[in-house]
């Protein structure tokens, strides 16, 4: 789901959205498509119709992408997402859900009646966040014993106790599905990794690691998706393969203006969505600070043992 | 699969002949025809329930006794609650792969 | 809308006077005649709303005007509030109570104290109001059944309750519709339902219905419209297998193949499955269970995604038939009185709220 602003319904207002240079700010999630259509445009002078500082409520919707909900408009209704949201809010009262992006690397505790002890630890790489609402799940990515396993979380399952993020960064790809035809030393993790605490106010450090593929059998297309976290993917690919995806390829996508719209909540009701919730998200975040800051200076007793 | 052809599900024991974790397959390995359960899936699962990136299989006799003395690769924590379902007191004990096993995921 | 196209449609038939009409007898093959002119009782809700040259203070004052009605109806007190001493009627298990009129507003998923994820849809009820109440001697219906009417007649023991939702603004609807209203005196509503009720569940005009008329854990029927597919084929419409893609099949992948036998009665029988219109069609869904309700908003959780219908379509509920699930305990009878000092969400046991600490399990 791209987290790109979209105004109001009007065709002519669209257009002109698109062909103003305050883009940079908004299409953070989509550098490239920034840089073909700023090219483009840079001889048109802005006009100062838009207000050049944009809500800082704004910027949870990267870091608490579950709030906003599924586009689709048959699927909308406003008291049917309010009663989802305290829900939300209701159950991170009693569970930290920390900020995690793909490519973080989280150790989730579950209760689980299945195990001995009754719970389970799992330490892994996030590969894919989906969802909207309650709904919102994610993806866990480890190599074990020379066996790589993934498992599926629902975010808001009341059966896990604790999510903690040991390494937070974010990668150069949305969703890290590569990682399955890559060489398995991308996908280890030491399962007692300690966690790794970065300096407050830091921005999230993205990881620019180009991960190496094995040879093909592949189990998608690599080639064909654009991704930018893979290295040697031209060098397992035949004639064949480099023609075929030329012909597949898809350059007036860019330019489509109704894809953009309808994958996107528009900006009227994010602002609604994130003036509800705004508070409470940020009074959750001052606290779990506060007690990291405890921890952190606790701790060193058992660094050095 | 240190010698010959790699290991292959020939029968599912299910009235839907398709594999679930924890069912019980007729497995071709080595030449021969050996019974097994299978204990890891690529198939994408539900939650909480971890896929793996190759199909496992433990080798097992009629009576649910594994033929190895070591399970290497981690094992689902489902297939305890599985497994004991499946096992009756005067049938085959299909619990005694999870005392072989090293680590539960 | 709908209404006034068919008043239109009817009005522009009617002039056209059609001579020659098809006739064929027999069981399933009566043609029946087409009917050009509404029936009698036929009422049109719709009204074209035209261009009127008022003035921006009339105007105001017009909408003033609304906004006093609306919130006299509001702040009108229950009359069951008055009549809590004269009720001396008790629930019976045979007792026919009212329904509520729910809007489906969306999916989401709720978990029970096992961890289990169920997927809940959510129904609000919109502002519901008993609009008449019409006792069992009274009440003829345009019963179009197999029974003939004065045998039916006789056997009738249920009254009607008419029940509306959803306030909507007088100045939008015919003025017969909103007579309806006004002649109880109440706005008009959107949404109107009939709940066939027993006489002593009567419940007098201008009653509110809330979402705590059902409890946590009763189960309810569900009848509303199936979502419109339009026209769909054989393998949407009725399951039937398709053949298969490839291996010398020959321009036939999604066709219903054969469609009858041989032998003596050598025709296509009626009724057999064919590709055609589905959805739009009124469908009842029995035992629904009720898991968690809000006071506030009177939203009530429902077990299941299966009620039929799209998110903002209206949907009709009432106590189960199932012998089962049906209600064993008094539920509240005739219906719930708002209290202000409700508990803002009921929930039911196996349920685990979100506000309640993470599951734990205890070693056994």
């Amino acid at each position: 789901m791209s987290l790109v602003f979209r105004k109001s319904f009007d065709l002519f207002k669209t257009v002109k959205w698109i062909l103003r240079k305050d883009i940079r700010a908004c299409l953070s999630s989509l550098p490239e498509k920034v840089e073909k259509i700023n090219a483009v445009e840079v001889e048109i002078t802005r006009t100062g119709r838009r207000p050049r500082s944009q809500n800082p409520m704004l910027e949870y919707r990267h870091i608490y992408p579950e709030f906003l909900p599924d586009p689709n408009p048959n699927w909308r209704n406003s008291l049917r997402e309010k009663l989802e949201r305290a829900d939300m809010l209701e159950r991170r009262k009693q569970i930290d859900i920390p900020e995690f992006y793909v490519g973080s690397i989280l150790a989730v505790t579950i209760s689980d009646p299945h195990a001995q002890g009754k719970t389970n630890r799992f330490v892994g790489i996030c590969i894919e966040r989906k969802g909207c609402g309650l709904r919102a799940e994610f993806t866990l990515r480890n190599v074990v014993d020379n066996q790589g396993v993934e498992v599926r979380y629902e975010l808001y399952d009341p059966t896990i106790q604790t999510i903690q993020v040991l390494r937070l960064e974010k990668r150069l790809d949305d969703k890290l599905y590569y990682l399955r035809d890559a060489l398995p030393e991308y996908s280890t993790f030491p399962v007692d990794m300690d966690p790794e605490i970065l300096p407050e106010g830091t921005a999230v450090p993205v990881n620019p690691v180009q991960v190496k593929l094995k040879p093909r059998p592949w189990l998608e297309r690599w080639e064909r998706q654009e991704l930018k976290g893979v290295s040697n993917i031209e060098e397992h690919l035949k004639e064949k393969d480099r023609v075929r995806r030329e012909l597949r390829k898809t350059p007036w996508e860019k330019y489509d203006l109704m894809k953009q719209y309808r994958k996107t909540v528009p900006i009227e009701d994010q602002n609604e969505i994130w003036g509800e919730v705004y508070n409470q998200l940020q009074q959750m975040r001052m606290s779990t600070k506060k007690t990291a800051r405890k921890r952190v200076i606790t701790a060193p007793k058992s660094q050095l043992g | 699969m240190a010698e010959g052809k790699p290991p292959k599900i020939i029968c599912v024991y299910n009235k839907r002949r398709v594999g679930l974790i924890g069912d019980r397959v007729l497995v071709a390995i080595k030449g021969q025809k050996k019974k097994g359960i299978l204990v890891g899936l690529k198939q994408t699962q539900k939650s909480k329930v971890p896929k793996f990136d190759s199909n496992n299989v433990v080798l097992i006799d009629d009576n649910g006794t594994p033929l190895g003395t070591r399970i290497h690769v981690p094992i689902p924590t489902i297939l305890r609650t599985i497994l004991k379902e499946r096992t009756h007191s005067k049938g085959a004990d299909y619990t005694k792969l999870l005392g072989i096993a090293t680590r539960f995921v | 809308m709908a209404t006034s196209n068919l008043y239109l449609l009817c009005k522009a038939m009617n002039n056209l006077r059609v001579n020659h009409i098809v006739k064929r007898t027999g069981h399933y093959t009566t043609l029946r005649k087409p009917k050009y002119r509404p029936p009698y009782w036929f009422m049109p809700k719709e009204r074209v709303v035209s261009e009127d040259m008022l003035t921006q203070e009339n105007r105001d004052f017009l909408e003033e005007v609304k906004q006093d009605k609306q919130v006299l109806q509001k702040q009108m007190e229950s009359p069951l509030a008055n009549v809590e001493m004269q009720q001396a009627t008790e629930w019976t298990p045979f007792t026919r109570r009212v329904g509520l009129i729910a809007r489906k507003i969306g999916n989401y998923p709720l978990w029970t104290k096992d961890g289990k994820k169920f997927q809940t849809t959510l129904l609000q009820v919109v502002d519901n109001h008993v609009i008449k109440y019409i006792p069992p001697e009274e009440f003829n219906p345009m019963k179009s059944g197999k029974m003939k009417k004065e045998h039916w007649k006789e056997k009738r023991t249920l009254g009607c309750l008419l029940v509306g939702s959803e306030t909507i603004d007088p100045s939008t609807v015919t003025k017969d519709y909103c007579g309806m209203f006004t002649n109880v005196g109440m706005l008009p509503k959107r949404h109107l339902c009939r709940f066939m009720v027993s006489p002593h569940a009567q419940l007098p005009t201008g009653t509110p219905l809330y979402a705590t008329h059902f409890r946590v854990g009763d189960c309810v029927d569900i009848r509303a419209k199936t979502i419109d597919r339009g026209f769909q084929g054989v393998i949407k419409r009725w399951g039937f297998k398709g053949m298969p893609a490839s291996h010398g099949v020959t321009k036939t992948h999604r066709r219903p193949g054969n469609i009858g036998a041989g032998g003596e009665k050598a025709r296509v029988w009626p009724g057999t499955k064919m590709p055609g219109h589905m959805g739009n069609s009124w469908r009842i869904i029995r035992g629904v269970k009720v898991l968690r309700v809000n006071t506030e908003h009177n939203v009530l959780w429902m077990l299941g995604v299966a009620i039929p219908g799209e998110t903002g379509a209206m949907c009709y509920l009432y106590d189960t038939v199932l012998p089962l699930k049906k209600l064993k305990t008094a539920p509240p009878f005739p219906t719930s009185l708002h209290v202000d000092g409700l508990p803002l969400e009921y929930y039911d046991e196996s349920i685990h709220a979100f506000e309640q600490p993470t599951i734990k399990f205890e070693e056994a």
